[in-house]
């Protein structure tokens, strides 16, 4: 074939195919501008609604009847509603999501072969608060997408049953940080009433490292401070995320006799856990460690000279004292500016004073 | 066949595989971006906004002579949603007043700071923090171009990870949520970029994005669609197959350990982020490593850039993307068609130097054969036409294709007005821009390849969008 008579069979061909494109994308932003449209116009009018039945004004059966001319963007609302309900809000909350035939649907959508059906289901679970849902989402812990299985202990979560928090923590046993923190964070969802099975964890001889990291951060978080003892015990841990994990759970839990035992960390061979143990020494104010504090100044990683020099200007005016005098007359370099600096920041530099020779 | 016949079939087949292979990438990009959306629930943003446990972030905002829009810009970053982000503005030897607007809108103070000095770079001139911000810091250095004004940036930031923008740049009020989501989600994500689109036309009231309308100008508007075409269709497939080789130095999150391992970004670079990216390919995908490092772009973090309206900024932009491009090339050779580098040598690389560096050389070749052709002779006007034709309707097509799907996104064009607007850029591209964007582009070529032109050319005449 010519080579001309082709390239006009095919220009003819795309000229066909871009009108047909135009036509589509006129149709489409058509459709979509009244799906918005109509999307923000509902919205308008129910939310006054929903928050008059909150504020008790408006009936159960209005706001229902309301809602049910599109479950769909009702749903969607009442998610959102959800997410910043208060306490006294959450059982007339119940009782409106109780009303709506979700609930079945959204567990039967749990079983979809498609994960993202999967997991945006097990999501909405969580949110209808509905406790008939737990076996279900229990299930869905050994889904095998892990966003899945994170999206079902989130839920959890929220429905807040003690007896899920062991579960979610043997099916989302996983090495490396990023997924250990998103399970920190699923527990730390259930607040104090995880406690309980995190102490357990921690005095288990037989825990792996992997969960021992999570039960201590979780402990941290929480505050435990039943935990202190047994976390005391792990700073000689032989995994370094357990030991600085340890630091920084203690540091949390704020109990002063623990200092001590943090402070024996501070020549860790990780920079890290040094680093951790400054500010753990900072956060508790305790001025009898400032010595180990002025050596912090002179460490060779940087963030642990920041760290030291942050925890003495925490410590008050001896530890400010402490800093004035390693800006002006300490004999290692970085110890010098690490503490201008810091004094600085605090507006507490005297610019007159001889600092860096 | 003569030799006429084979210059056409040249002509037919390279414009063929350019917009096949444009096509292609726009498909595979829409196919990662349903991906995408359907791994993603409503809570997730909702849940990394409020943990303690989110990555905090240091943002660098290198600045050049940026005194108008400067305040304006820190404003936009500052108010973003985020759990924890500090926000660093390097003034890399301004002769204008940014010093003086930024002290007077930010309340700043002198200090003595110093950072972990694991980057080189030209002489810090003095710190200043804010008074009433405090996780805002400014850096006043001697000048040293933008990737040496960014190595000063993350010498004095503090969190895990980087967020490297530019003065001009506006940021969604989510970006930082959607650019952090794939660090915590998998640790072998080292860097994340997002969409970027111009800001010309934006309305901003004191650092917040209120509303958004195209570019006024037909240069505007012509950009509009190729930033919709390349920046996010495109870019979304090059990812796919880690090919990604031009993050935008608009928008780019980078993890602080992978930055400092790369040594940077290069101050002798002509465009620093094109240098760098085709460096951070080059260690993340080298299979020796055996690290399975990842480079993700994140379809919904929406960064707006201004665009030149004007055709001599435009042209000089263009001439210096073009001569960054080609250096970035020249100095990744050993990367193309190697497959040490898995797909991004055999494919990505390769991809760049034919497709993106050579691309206006060789359509500009093919317009200069098909008129010296008529003039001998050889074809006549109505071959000609048919062949311009062919070239017309296919960028069209393309074009049409990235609209098509930026309508199913949250990026679709609101308003009736803007989308007729859109569709007239379309029509009208290839009847004279694209030709002067080539036309820039082959210049830039021979300037960098015989004259060894290596300055950034001319600095943009900022619009204030507040």
């Amino acid at each position: 074939m010519n080579v001309i008579t082709l390239a006009l069979y095919l220009a003819a061909l795309f000229t066909i195919l871009s009108a047909i494109l135009v036509i589509v994308i006129l149709a489409l932003h058509f459709i979509k501008r009244r799906e918005v449209l109509h999307r923000e116009a509902f919205t308008a009018e129910a939310t006054p609604i929903v928050k008059g039945y909150f504020a008790g004004k408006i009936s159960l059966e209005e706001t229902v009847d309301f809602l049910k001319r599109d479950p769909s963007d009702s749903l969607g609302l009442l998610i959102r509603i959800s997410e910043g309900a208060t306490p006294e809000e959450s059982p007339r909350l119940k009782a409106l999501l109780a009303a709506f035939p979700f609930q079945q649907k959204e567990i039967a959508a749990l079983k979809s072969k498609r994960a993202p059906v999967r997991l945006k289901n097990a999501q909405i679970l969580g949110y209808l608060r509905d406790p008939a849902a737990i076996p279900h989402l229990l299930t869905a812990l050994d889904d095998e997408v892990l966003s899945v299985r994170l999206a079902a202990a989130q839920s959890l979560a929220l429905l807040g049953d003690p007896d899920t928090v062991f579960p979610i923590l043997l099916a989302l046993d996983l090495p490396g940080e990023v997924p250990q923190r998103r399970i920190a964070e699923a527990l730390f969802a259930f607040g104090q009433t995880a406690a309980e099975p995190m102490l357990e964890v921690l005095n288990s001889p037989d825990t792996p490292h992997s969960q021992l990291t999570i039960a201590v951060r979780v402990c941290g978080m929480l505050q435990v401070r039943q935990a202190a003892p047994r976390l005391v015990m792990l700073l000689q841990h032989d995994v370094m995320p357990v030991r600085l994990n340890c630091v920084r759970a203690l540091s949390s839990i704020g109990d002063r006799s623990t200092i001590s035992a943090i402070s024996q960390l501070a020549d860790d061979p990780d920079w890290e856990v040094r680093n951790a143990v400054m500010r753990a020494i900072g956060a508790a104010q305790a001025s009898e460690y400032s010595s180990l504090l002025l050596r912090g100044l002179a460490d060779a990683a940087w963030w642990v000279r920041y760290s030291a020099a942050q925890a003495l200007y925490q410590l008050g005016a001896p530890g400010i004292q402490a800093l004035k005098d390693a800006a002006s007359n300490n004999l290692d370099r970085y110890a010098r500016d690490i503490s201008t600096q810091i004094l600085q920041e605090h507006q507490l530099h005297d610019n007159h004073s001889p600092t860096r020779p | 066949m003569n030799a006429v016949h084979i210059i056409l079939w040249f002509i037919l087949i390279y414009y063929f595989a350019l917009h096949g292979l444009y096509l292609f990438l726009i498909l595979l990009g829409s196919v990662q971006m349903r991906r995408f959306y359907n791994q993603i629930t409503f809570a997730e943003y909702h849940r990394i906004a409020h943990s303690t446990l989110t990555m905090p972030i240091s943002i660098i905002i290198p600045s050049y002579n940026e005194g108008k829009i400067i305040v304006e810009t820190v404003s936009n970053v500052l108010k973003l949603n985020y759990p924890l982000h500090e926000v660093i503005v390097v003034s890399d030897g301004s002769t204008d007043d940014t010093m003086k607007v930024l002290a007077e809108a930010f309340n700043l103070r002198r200090v003595e700071k110093y950072g972990p000095k694991h980057l080189q770079t030209n002489r810090v001139l003095s710190v200043h923090e804010s008074l009433d911000i405090p996780n805002l810091v400014v850096v006043e250095k001697e000048n040293g171009r933008r990737a040496d004004a960014i190595n000063a940036g993350v010498t004095f930031s503090q969190y895990p990870l980087l967020c490297i923008t530019d003065a001009d740049c506006y940021l969604d009020k989510d970006a930082l949520l959607h650019l952090a989501r794939p660090f915590l989600r998998d640790s072998h994500v080292v860097a994340t970029t997002g969409v970027v689109r111009p800001s010309n036309g934006l309305k901003i009231e004191n650092g917040e994005i209120v509303d958004r309308a195209f570019p006024k100008t037909l240069l505007g508007l012509n950009q509009e669609v190729e930033y919709a075409r390349s920046f996010q269709w495109a870019r979304t497939g090059l990812s796919r197959l880690n090919s990604m080789l031009c993050i935008s130095g608009a928008l780019m999150m980078i993890k602080k350990t992978t930055f400092e391992a790369l040594g940077g970004s290069s101050a002798t670079a002509i465009t620093d982020d094109i240098e760098f990216t085709v460096r951070l390919h080059q260690h993340a995908f080298d299979h020796k490593r055996k690290e399975k490092e990842k480079l993700v772009f994140v379809p919904d973090a929406v960064c707006y850039t201004e665009v030149p309206e004007k055709f001599g900024l435009y042209a000089s932009q263009r001439n210096r993307w073009q001569r960054g491009t080609l250096q970035a090339l020249f100095r990744g050779w050993r990367m193309i068609f190697n497959p040490r580098y898995g797909l991004t040598g055999l494919f990505g690389m390769p991809f760049f130097l034919i497709f993106e560096a050579f691309a206006a050389l060789v359509e500009c070749t093919a317009w200069i054969s098909m008129f010296v052709l008529l003039f001998l002779g050889d074809v006549n006007i109505w071959e000609v036409v048919v062949m311009l034709y062919f070239a017309y309707i296919l960028n069209v097509f393309i074009s049409l294709s990235a609209i098509l799907l930026s309508e199913t996104t949250k990026l679709r064009t609101g308003r009736w007005g803007e989308l007729w607007k859109e569709l007239l850029a379309v029509f009208l591209d290839n009847l004279g821009f694209h030709q002067f964007h080539l036309l820039a582009r082959v210049l830039g070529t021979i300037e960098y390849v015989i004259f060894r032109r290596k300055d950034l050319g001319a600095h943009m005449d900022r619009i204030v969008l507040s």
